[in-house]
């Protein structure tokens, strides 16, 4: 018999109990739709991660305070220590970020650091914003572009004035162009030169959101945090004509040596800034893909269990069939084809249904899954596994049933 | 030369003390073109014997050749073929597949066999228009009468040319009108050089068949060749099947009077006062019904 008709048969024994296939693919359904949701919001967050990256920093070198990551000789990352918090600060200083003006290679270097404290505007207190001491440099490093007013100079850099990211200017000034306008910061007036256009963001990422961050002049940023400043990262421009990976080198001996031989910093490419965040994600998705791909056979126990039942259900049926000619290994097939059509169809309305929820996440959170086709292929296959495999053992019981039996039965 | 040949067949259920004989040492040679008719009390081997010449179980001893080959050691799979080939099984009830229409219930032995769609739904239509349901193909079986059920089924038999055609109490569950009809039917493809064996209670039937089979404890006791029309003779005489003597009817009239005696003394199994006590109890039922048991108990 062919397998269109099996096919055609497991069509219309399915349709004829919706309510009971819906039930078996419900297991299939929730797996396929986890794991192919899962996998959608690490892609998600990977390509938002991506975009910040090369927004905020396309092609510059991260310097960063402590230990982050191993590499091998080849410069490659082998381990990344999650633990040390990104903004950890002392290890690099300014002496360092002079230092490396020096190397071949690099055009400017930016040091950022933070400075704790409230802002104040209008007898209100905001405390989520991060105030952010920079030097003027810093709006050539990104490539962010200013929306409304312009970024201090280099004749402001004693001056108390700052540039805003856009959640500040909506959330704290309550306006969009709040240019003009005076908060103050540890007792001190600053007037609003800018305003920055939406920076992208990701989601789970260690590093600062800069849409909530206010930028302020380096030295009064200094004179304000009082002895040292706290740096949590060095912006180093690459030259044009230089290769990235040779300067990351230079930085990275050269820093070596100012410290002593001791490796209390780290150097990142742009793009493996985002690689840092993936790789933490990766981590925990890789845990739910497992716990997802577990739920999926379960779903196929599910499917093992009804088809068992319902072998033993239609058991009048098997009789019939077998009676007017039907071998063994012709029923054995039938019952194989439909749970794995069960399976399939699960695995559709899971793909459905991990379609749905990643709408709504888009929709409701900042998260922004993306549905991959090859993951969407490879659940599908997936499953139909799954459907064999445990459509096997009820497949047999059928095949191997007695028709005298099967035909007394009811 | 016989279609169906049965030497010694005997079929076994069970083992040790639990044996039970569904057939011993039956022989029976039917030929081409008969139309069998097996009567007997229910438990007395019909369906066993049905079974095994439909190869849908095996004896236990004894052989069985199906056009002079032997088929009781085949395979299962080999017998399934010789079964979708050879054989078309007409059921009591129930012998459709719920979930398909008449018209894909009719195909499914060509469907078995392998044969393109197109061929199949030609050959079923065919079938369907020459049991008169021509224009059911698209029913399910659940929107048939019983006795279009049965002539589906028989079209759904008749579809593979099988030689044999087993029919296990077609007209079992069916009105005399109905059960005409199928008879009928089955009288035709009788007519056109068919083997039909069938298994039935019911003596007026055998009028159809050319040959009549008494079965009684796994045995053939009576073998009869009639002419198509009459109702078989014996079948009618159903003191044909006792055959006990004098002594077994004497202990079977003590025992059946018999008082049991137990620890509490002796008494009657019968109580007719019990018995009558218990019929009111069933007839008890709330609401209206029970208003009216009053009124009966009254008057």
């Amino acid at each position: 018999m062919i397998l269109i008709d099996h096919m055609r048969m497991a069509r219309s024994s399915i349709r004829a109990n919706r309510f009971r296939s819906f039930l078996t693919m419900l297991g299939v359904i929730i797996g396929v739709a986890s794991v192919v949701t899962i996998i959608g919001i690490g892609e998600g967050i990977k390509n938002q991660v991506n975009r910040q990256s090369e927004a905020v920093t396309k092609n510059i070198i991260s310097v960063r305070p402590g230990h982050l990551v191993d590499r091998d000789s080849y410069g490659a990352i082998t381990r990344i220590n999650i633990l040390p918090a990104s903004i950890q600060t002392g290890s690099v200083s300014l002496n360092d970020a002079k230092d490396l003006e020096s190397i071949d290679g690099v055009e400017r270097v930016v040091p950022m650091s933070l400075i704790s404290g409230v802002v104040e505007y209008d007898q209100k207190e905001y405390g989520g914003a991060s105030v952010i001491a920079t030097k003027h440099d810093f709006i050539n490093t990104v490539s962010q572009k200013i929306e409304f007013g312009a970024f201090y100079g280099d004749v402001d850099k004693d001056k108390k004035v700052a540039v805003i990211g856009k959640s500040i200017a909506e959330d704290f000034f309550g306006e969009v162009v709040p240019i003009g306008k005076t908060f103050s910061f540890r007792g001190q007036d600053y007037i609003v030169r800018g305003v920055f256009e939406e920076f992208p963001v990701a989601p789970l990422t260690q590093n600062i959101n800069y849409n909530t961050a206010i930028f302020i002049p380096d030295n009064v940023g200094y004179n304000l945090g009082g002895s040292k400043p706290q740096l949590y990262e060095l912006l180093v421009d690459v030259k044009d004509g230089y290769d990235k990976q040779s300067v990351v080198r230079a930085i990275d001996q050269r820093l070596k040596s100012i410290h002593g031989g001791q490796e209390d910093f780290t150097v990142l490419r742009s793009d493996e800034m985002s690689l840092l965040t993936s790789k933490t994600f990766d981590l925990i998705s890789s845990m739910t893909v497992l716990v997802a791909v577990i739920s999926l056979l379960v779903g196929g126990v599910g499917i093992m269990n009804v088809m068992l039942v319902t072998v033993s259900e239609r058991s009048r049926e098997i009789g019939i069939r077998k009676a007017v000619g039907a071998s063994n290994s012709q029923i054995r097939w039938q019952f194989l084809i439909e749970s794995m059509v069960l399976s399939f169809w699960g695995s559709l309305f899971g793909i459905l249904l991990a379609g749905i929820i990643m709408v709504l996440l888009r929709v409701l959170t900042n998260l922004e899954p993306v549905m991959n086709p090859v993951v969407v292929v490879f659940a599908v296959i997936g499953s139909v596994f799954v459907g064999v495999i445990f459509g096997i053992a009820p497949a047999r019981k059928a095949a191997n049933k007695d028709p005298i039996d099967s035909l007394r039965s009811m | 030369m016989p279609v169906i040949n049965l030497k010694d067949v005997s079929r076994l259920y069970g083992f040790g003390d639990a044996t039970t004989v569904a057939l011993e040492d039956i022989n029976l040679e039917i030929k081409k073109g008969e139309f069998v008719a097996i009567m007997g009390p229910s438990g007395s081997g019909k369906s066993t014997l049905m079974n095994v010449i439909g190869l849908l179980d095996r004896p236990t001893y004894g052989s069985y050749s199906l056009h002079e080959s032997n088929v009781e050691a085949l395979k299962n799979d080999h017998r399934a073929k010789v079964r979708r080939d050879k054989i078309g099984f007409v059921f009591q009830s129930f012998s459709l597949l719920p979930n398909m229409n008449v018209l894909e219930n009719v195909a499914l032995p060509l469907a078995y066999q392998g044969a393109n769609l197109h061929h199949r739904i030609v050959q079923a239509r065919t079938m369907l228009e020459r049991v008169g349901l021509g224009d059911r193909s698209y029913f399910l079986p659940t929107q048939l009468s019983g006795g279009q059920v049965q002539r589906v089924a028989i079209a759904r038999s008749l579809i593979n040319q099988p030689e044999i055609i087993i029919a296990d109490e077609p007209t079992g569950n069916l009105d005399s009108s109905a059960s005409r009809l199928v008879m009928e039917l089955l009288a035709d493809i009788h007519k056109m050089g068919n083997t039909i064996l069938m298994v039935t209670h019911n003596p007026e039937l055998t009028r159809y068949a050319t040959r009549v089979l008494f079965m009684r404890d796994g045995m053939i006791v009576h073998d009869e060749k009639k002419v198509l029309g009459d109702i078989s003779e014996s079948s009618e005489n159903t003191k044909f099947f006792e055959e006990t003597t004098d002594e077994e009817h004497d202990i079977a009239g003590v025992s059946a009077r018999l008082e049991i005696e137990t620890d509490q003394g002796k008494y009657n199994v019968r109580k007719p006062k019990s018995a009558k006590k218990s019929r009111r109890v069933s007839v008890k039922r709330p609401g209206k019904k029970k208003k009216y048991a009053r009124g009966g108990r009254k008057s």
